[in-house]
C-alpha cells in the first residue's frame, strides 16, 4: 500500500516535471516559460517529496517538509523577480492587456525616461500620444522638470551603446543629467 | 518498485534535458535563469527520489543545501540585469 502510494505521487511529480520542461521550451516569451518553470518547481516537487516521505522514517520526512517549505517560499519570489525584470527591460511579448502601459507613458509625459527600455532596438516604439489627457493635466509639471532638449541632434556625436540607444529612440526629449539618476532620487522629486 | 524509480529518473532526466535546452539556446539570460532554475528544482527532485530508493536518509543535506544555493544564485543573478541600466 505504502509503494503504491509512493509511486502515484512519485510518477505524478516526475510527470509535472515534464510538462513544465516542454512548456520551457515552447513557450514563446520569458514570462510564459517563468509561468511553466514555476509549475515543477513548486508542485512537482511537493509530489515527489510527499512520495519519498511516504517511504522514510518520520525524521527525515520533517527534513523534507523544510525542503517543500523552503521552495514554496522562495519559487514565488523569484517568478516575481523574473516577470518585472522581463517587463522592464522590455522582453515581453503577445500581452493583450498591459496595465502598467498608462504609468510608463505618464513617466515620458512628465519628462522623466520611461523604466521600460526595449530590448530589442528594431522592436516598435511605444506610440506616445502628446494629445492625451494625461499629457494635458501635466503641462505644468512638464514645464517645471524637463526642458525641452534637441537629443535627436547629438545622437550621432557620441558613442551611443545599445541602451543609450534605445533610450535615445524614445520620442519625448529629456534632459541628460536625468536619464542618469537612480530610482530612489527619482521617488525624492 | 525499482520500475518505478527508474521511470521516476528517466523522466527526470528528460525534463532537465528540455530544460538545458533551453539554456544553451537562450535566447536571452534570462530564459536561461528560469531554466537553470527549473534544473536547480529537477536536481532537488532527484536528489530526494534518490533518498527514496536508497532509504537513506542522511542524504538530507544535499536537497535543502542545493536548494537555498540555487534560490540565492538566481536572485543575484536577475537583479544583476535589473541593475544594469542604473550603473552603466
Amino acid at each position: 500500500m505504502t509503494d503504491v502510494i509512493s509511486a502515484v505521487l512519485l510518477l505524478s511529480g516526475g510527470l509535472i516535471g515534464v510538462a513544465g520542461a516542454i512548456g520551457l521550451v515552447r513557450f514563446p516569451d520569458v514570462m510564459s516559460r517563468v509561468q511553466a518553470a514555476t509549475k515543477p518547481q513548486t508542485f512537482g516537487l511537493l509530489l515527489i517529496l510527499a512520495g519519498a516521505a511516504v517511504r522514510l522514517d518520520a525524521k527525515a520526512a520533517a527534513g523534507l517538509g523544510l525542503v517543500a517549505l523552503f521552495q514554496v517560499i522562495t519559487a514565488p519570489v523569484l517568478a516575481q523577480l523574473l516577470g518585472r525584470t522581463a517587463y522592464r527591460t522590455g522582453q515581453v511579448a503577445n500581452l493583450s492587456r498591459d496595465d502598467l502601459d498608462e504609468p510608463v507613458h505618464r513617466r515620458v509625459a512628465i519628462g522623466y525616461p520611461p523604466q521600460v527600455t526595449h530590448y530589442d532596438e528594431s522592436a516598435p516604439e511605444p506610440a506616445i500620444d502628446d494629445e492625451a489627457p494625461v499629457a494635458d493635466a501635466l503641462d505644468q509639471r512638464e514645464a517645471t522638470v524637463a526642458e525641452p532638449d534637441p537629443a535627436p541632434d547629438r545622437v550621432p556625436e557620441r558613442e551611443v551603446s545599445d541602451v543609450d540607444a534605445a533610450d535615445q529612440a524614445i520620442p519625448v526629449a529629456f534632459d541628460e543629467d536625468d536619464a542618469t539618476v537612480t530610482g530612489e532620487e527619482w521617488d525624492e522629486r | 518498485m525499482t520500475v518505478v524509480f527508474t521511470v521516476m529518473f528517466g523522466l527526470l532526466g528528460v525534463a532537465a534535458l528540455l530544460a538545458a535546452g533551453r539554456l544553451l539556446y537562450g535566447p536571452s539570460t534570462l530564459d536561461r535563469i528560469v531554466a537553470l532554475e527549473v534544473i536547480v528544482a529537477l536536481f532537488v527532485a532527484g536528489a530526494v527520489t534518490n533518498m527514496a530508493m536508497t532509504g537513506r536518509s542522511g542524504e538530507l543535506a544535499l536537497p535543502i543545501t542545493v536548494a537555498l544555493v540555487g534560490f540565492i544564485g538566481s536572485l543575484t543573478a536577475v537583479r544583476t540585469i535589473a541593475e544594469r541600466r542604473r550603473h552603466r
